[in-house]
């Protein structure tokens, strides 16, 4: 069962209105958490019980220069207002995450990623200027230099609310990527293809099939795609329609509804024949290059709207780990051969590659991610989150490996602390006391990890 | 450690609420309901009259040392002025609410030929009066959340007016409406809305209502039928199942034959 937590949201709609729930704060002794579109997967944007400050009526565009691609917003713009208002003029946001209903805030305070991680960073590292409203009303201006700006990014919204945002876009000359799929019958050419392709491409993702095992484990698809400078129709693709999926599959089925067509398939044979199924799909178009509109190739969950719908009544849980490149190929085995073993394998899983990234609460890595999504069963709810727990321990900390907050809900402290490292997780504390001395900014997240 | 709220090592039974309130959770089956609630893990706070008794139910059911399941608070239904705070402070230190139950019923006796409009209003007061003043405050606040599931426990009395307590059959026929209503205001908004019809259960309240030739259930089992109904979602529900069969028949006897019977 999916643990839920409630509270009293405000949505202002200018700074003002910010501090009036600072206010309230004060009055009623309930806690404030910022929000953006709530797109995280656990906890980080909730706060039960308590205030939730929900930023998205803030959602202005204060500043765009088209000739060079900079950018200033409010904290309520979305991933998708933000590139239909730019596409037309030659821009795309350089870092985009897997969904594009997050808010700007949002993938700022949890440092959201990409595609294309290991070389052009997380969006943090594309962010120019923050404008930060503490909760004693003081508005502060920060550049990348300012060690509270690598604070507040990855933040979690608990050192201030953010105000505004200026970053730096990357100049398109097509709607389209130029995309190939390549296969990979194990875990070790999982690794490999990853590797050659980052090596050429502009972004790369590998999906695995969960249910695989044996010698077959880990094996998947490979999709590298590349910017196109040779586009004779950059007008035409260059536009938000062209950008967005049609409303119906084949003329006929809402999209819309596609998450009830799912919904038969979220068992063990459904997922092992539709896994097979893409794979073999996959590997007979290996290498065969498609031209894809960003938005469809980076915005996969918005595919299918609602999609998690298809995992009700018990829910999804994410478990994603960031590992350092020596132990990756080791620690991913083990991850998936041990759900296997229990009887949970994972419905789906996502591959990426990464560095490092000069943020206070971080969880890059010269090394890789792995994104496993579990079905939630009135069966497995006892052991499934026990399990987990137990690998972060025995397998994924001790390996060096980093937990992403947008996605977590299960982390203890302890582990927090592994995760983060205990100075970057003291200084974080101090400043949040620095900054927050009234304690106004709580999430159930922050509960959890932090105290 | 113990798992998840709603299992626990001793039933494994799942249920699908962390925070639930019981009113009248001190006798009958609204105790038993609080105590199976608590049995599994799910913090409840209990409401009733009776300090004993609270004080009881709770230190049957909370642990040394452990987060306290079982949050009592005296409050007696007719004072219906208090119950806005009380909602709010409950929900403030259980930390959330999903389920709410209505227990409190009386069945006072009444003469053949009796009229009493004191007992009468003070009959409606507890079992209608006091329903709607306490899942009002629920309605709000599950269909705000989109999601919740309230139960009101009435009686197969309610499907029809008999001559033996017609201020009881009136406010339970009250409550089932009011209850109807509810579902029309909130089940599109992910709201589950119960209503229970039990028929003889082995309460206090059986003193002045004897069950006759027909069986009497025990309020254990009765709320373990009502937890899993509320748990699948049901609309209405006859406890034992074949209730409803006779409230069928008994609704279709035409009104000259049915005023010359006896029960």
């Amino acid at each position: 069962m999916v643990a839920r937590s409630e509270g009293y949201v405000y949505r202002p709609s200018d700074a003002a209105g910010i501090q009036d729930v600072f206010q309230l704060s004060r009055d009623t002794g309930r806690r404030v958490v910022p929000r953006g579109s709530g797109y995280s997967y656990g906890d980080t944007s909730t706060n039960r019980q308590g205030l939730v400050l929900d930023l998205t009526r803030m959602n202005r565009v204060l500043d765009w220069q088209p000739d060079t691609g900079f950018i200033r917003l409010e904290p309520g713009v979305t991933i998708r207002d933000l590139w239909r208002y730019v596409l037309e003029d030659g821009w795309w946001p350089a870092v985009v995450p897997g969904a594009m209903y997050p808010t700007v805030g949002g993938v700022v305070a949890v440092n959201a990623h990409g595609k294309n991680a290991w070389h052009a960073g997380t969006v943090g590292e594309q962010v120019r200027e923050i404008e930060v409203m503490l909760p004693s009303g003081e508005t502060r201006v920060l550049h990348p230099d300012d060690e509270l700006f690598r604070a507040e990014v990855g933040g979690l919204g608990m050192l201030g609310v953010v105000t505004s945002v200026s970053v730096q876009l990357r100049r398109v000359e097509s709607g389209d990527l130029r995309v190939r799929e390549w296969a990979a019958r194990s875990l070790d050419e999982m690794f490999a293809v990853v590797d050659e392709r980052t090596a050429q491409d502009d972004y790369v993702v590998g999906w695995i099939d969960g249910l695989a095992r044996g010698e077959t484990l880990g094996r998947g698809l490979i999709q590298g795609a590349n910017y196109v400078t040779d586009d004779p129709e950059a007008g035409r693709t260059l536009r938000a329609e062209y950008q967005e999926l049609p409303d119906t599959i084949a003329g006929i089925y809402p999209r819309s509804k596609l998450w009830l067509l799912m919904r038969p398939t979220v068992n063990d044979t459904g997922m092992r024949y539709l896994n097979a199924l893409r794979y073999v799909a996959g590997s007979r178009r290996a290498g065969h290059e498609t031209l894809v509109p960003h938005a469809q190739f980076h915005f996969f969950h918005d595919f299918v709207p609602e999609w998690k719908r298809s995992f009700w009544p018990g829910g999804i849980v994410q478990y994603q780990v960031f590992v350092p490149q020596a132990r990756a190929l080791p620690v991913f085995r083990q991850m998936i051969a041990r759900m296997q073993e229990v009887g949970v394998a994972p419905y789906l899983a996502v591959f990426k590659r990464h560095r490092t990234d000069p943020f206070l609460l971080s969880y890059g890595v010269d090394g890789y991610s792995l994104s496993l999504d579990f079905h939630v069963t009135t069966n497995n709810t006892r052991g499934l989150r026990e399990t987990l727990s137990c690998l972060t321990d025995t397998v994924v900390l001790p390996a060096g490996g980093r937990f992403y907050p947008a996605k977590d809900d299960m982390l203890t402290a302890v582990q927090a602390r592994q995760s983060f490292g205990a100075g970057a997780v003291d200084r974080f504390l101090e400043l949040k006391a620095q900054l927050d001395p009234e304690n106004l900014l709580q999430s159930d997240q922050f509960g959890r990890l932090f105290s | 450690m113990s798992g998840p709220p709603g299992v626990d090592g001793q039933t494994d039974r799942l249920l699908p609420w962390t925070r639930a309130l019981v009113v009248g959770g001190t006798s009958g089956i609204g105790e038993a309901i609080a105590r199976q609630l608590a049995s599994t893990g799910i913090r409840v706070s209990v409401i009733g009259r009776r300090e004993e008794r609270l004080q009881q139910i709770a230190d049957d059911l909370n642990r040394e040392g452990a987060e306290p399941l079982v949050l009592p608070f005296a409050h007696d239904v007719r004072e219906t002025n208090e119950i806005p705070v009380l909602f709010q402070e409950i929900v403030d230190r259980l930390g959330g609410l999903d389920l709410v139950v209505y227990a409190p019923g009386v069945l006072p006796p009444i003469g053949p030929r009796e009229f009493p409009t004191e007992t009468d209003l003070n009959t409606i007061a507890v079992n209608l009066a006091g329903a709607v003043a306490w899942l009002n405050e629920a309605a709000d606040r599950f269909g705000r959340a989109g999601r919740g599931t309230i139960v009101g426990i009435s009686s197969v009395a309610g499907d029809r007016g008999r001559r033996g307590n017609p201020v009881y059959n009136a406010s339970k026929a009250g409550l089932d409406t009011y209850l109807e209503a509810l579902r029309a205001r909130l089940a599109v908004r992910g709201v589950t809305i119960v209503t229970v019809k039990p028929g003889y259960v082995r309460t206090a309240m059986l003193e002045n209502n004897p069950p006759g030739p027909l069986p009497v259930s025990d309020p254990e089992v009765v709320a373990a039928e009502i937890l899993d109904a509320a748990a699948a979602g049901k609309r209405v529900v006859y406890i034992p199942g074949w209730w409803r069969i006779i409230m069928a028949v008994t609704r279709m006897i035409p009104a000259p034959i049915f005023e010359r019977l006896s029960f």
